[in-house]
């Protein structure tokens, strides 16, 4: 899904952090949730790099598809991220946050493709971190069921899910702002699942 | 990071620990009101001397009258709970032996503080969280409790026991409104852990430098660094997070580095 950054306006981000300035970049898919993302940084005091520019980014954001497909070709986001880790390592107190599916956690079984491509991405994000470190903190967001027409994840995901709307972008946005706070400097190789609780268990009862 | 959490009121348990105390900073720069739980009520008062909004209260989270008098206290005093946060613990620095010598007694003590705590403070806590409609539990466990360690069975036991408790209660206790989480800390160097890091010498000691080789980040995190996840899980911007496990270890849990 292409979108338009014209097409976002964040109304109210009342989370805040301090970027100071900081260049960000997005790779990858371009849709709701990843250019909210660049919006609330943009908003906390990051630039936005083009793909022409020069400049090594301090942030990297690597976007993947949100909704389970299993026709996508995995081997082009593990090329991405080869040259992505050799942008980054020249740089120091760097950040690179991936965007998943929460099926990195939990494979669905009419998914299978995309659940095995989602389990690779998750392993490079904990590889890279022990590569990366210390200089460049390496985490992913695990999307679940957000939007509503539907942006991320399968519709059959709500009914394990603790929490039973969907969830919303800027729940999405928040734990970006959350992984890009230069206070938030210890956490690395992890994947934090917004979700609603999907990925935990069985929320039915048997 | 900042957050609005004018209003609310946080019950941090362990509150005099390194970080505990850390917890109670953040959580009240951010406008939150707290009452800070600590079995040495005298530690906790001195923390009412440098943090806004915070009152101390007595209690022995492995004691199920002790708790319950706590939080009656709490309630008087706040007249409501929205984040309850599960971080008293301890762990055995002189009984490190393997389980076929491990004393009962030390294990009954750990279990009974780390876990049983957790399921008593949580059990108690919840009953007044959901009369406000929505809240929030974090559960500080370790990341013992996802990989575990040799001479230490009691621990690893309970903070695995904790995380899986938490998922649960993610399952229980979230279509009810509240949302459940725990963090994992790995290394952290606080006052209190100090002797475990530094040789006499004021150097790292030869055991932490080898510990320190397997985490990439090279270095142990500080009370502050665990504090500022604490402070996102409790807020609103967290409000779709539930039953997840964030370590927050520079990486240790990531793989092998060697």
């Amino acid at each position: 899904m292409e979108v338009g950054l014209q097409a976002l306006c964040i109304k109210e981000v009342s989370m805040k952090i301090n970027l100071n300035l900081k260049n960000i970049y997005l790779e990858g898919e371009r849709n709701h949730i990843s250019l909210a993302i660049c919006e609330a940084l943009t908003f906390n005091g990051g630039k936005m790099l083009s793909a022409t520019s020069k400049i090594v980014p301090d942030i990297i954001l690597i976007s993947l598809p949100l909704q389970p497909d299993d026709g996508l070709d995995f081997n082009i986001y593990f090329q991405k991220i080869e040259i992505i880790k050799e942008k980054i390592s020249k740089k120091k107190g760097g950040r690179l946050l991936f965007i998943i599916s929460a099926l990195s956690e939990i494979p669905m079984r009419r998914y299978h493709s995309y659940s095995i491509g989602m389990s690779g991405i998750r392993t490079a994000i904990k590889t890279l971190a022990m590569s990366l470190g210390p200089t460049t903190l390496v985490n992913g967001i695990g999307v679940g069921l957000v939007g509503e027409p539907l942006i991320s994840g399968d519709r059959s995901m709500s009914s394990h899910t603790p929490i039973k709307t969907a969830g919303s972008i800027k729940q999405v946005s928040d734990t970006a702002l959350f992984f890009c706070d230069p206070l938030n400097s210890y956490t690395t190789g992890q994947i934090l699942c917004v979700d609603g609780g999907w990925s935990v268990g069985y929320g039915r009862n048997f | 990071m900042e957050c609005n959490l004018k209003s609310k009121v946080a019950v941090v348990t362990g509150a005099a620990g390194d970080i505990g105390r850390a917890i109670c900073q953040r959580l009240s720069d951010n406008g939150a009101r707290i009452a800070a739980l600590d079995i040495n009520l005298l530690a906790a008062e001195k923390l009412m001397m440098s943090i806004d909004s915070l009152e101390a209260f007595h209690v022995d989270i492995s004691d199920s009258a002790s708790v319950k008098k706590s939080l009656e206290m709490v309630i008087q005093r706040f007249e409501g709970i929205d984040i309850l946060i599960n971080n008293a613990g301890v762990n055995s620095l002189d009984h490190r032996v393997s389980i076929d010598n491990f004393s009962i007694k030390e294990w009954n003590r750990i279990i009974n503080i780390d876990l049983d705590g957790m399921f008593l403070m949580s059990k108690a806590s919840s009953r007044h969280i959901l009369k406000q409609g929505s809240g929030r539990i974090i559960n500080i466990s370790s990341v013992l409790g996802l990989a575990a360690m040799r001479l230490q069975s009691p621990f690893t036991a309970a903070k695995a026991g904790m995380i899986h408790l938490t998922r649960s209660m993610a399952l229980e206790l979230g279509p009810k409104g509240i949302l459940t989480n725990s963090i994992a800390p790995g290394s952290v160097l606080g006052e209190g852990t100090k002797k475990l890091f530094y040789g006499d010498d004021g150097h790292f000691k030869e055991h932490t430098k080898q510990f320190l080789s397997h985490v990439p980040l090279a270095r142990p995190g500080t009370p502050l660094e665990i504090a500022e996840v604490v402070l996102f899980l409790a807020s609103a911007h967290s409000s779709f997070i539930n039953g997840q496990i964030l370590a927050v270890d520079g990486g240790w849990t990531s793989g092998f580095m060697h």
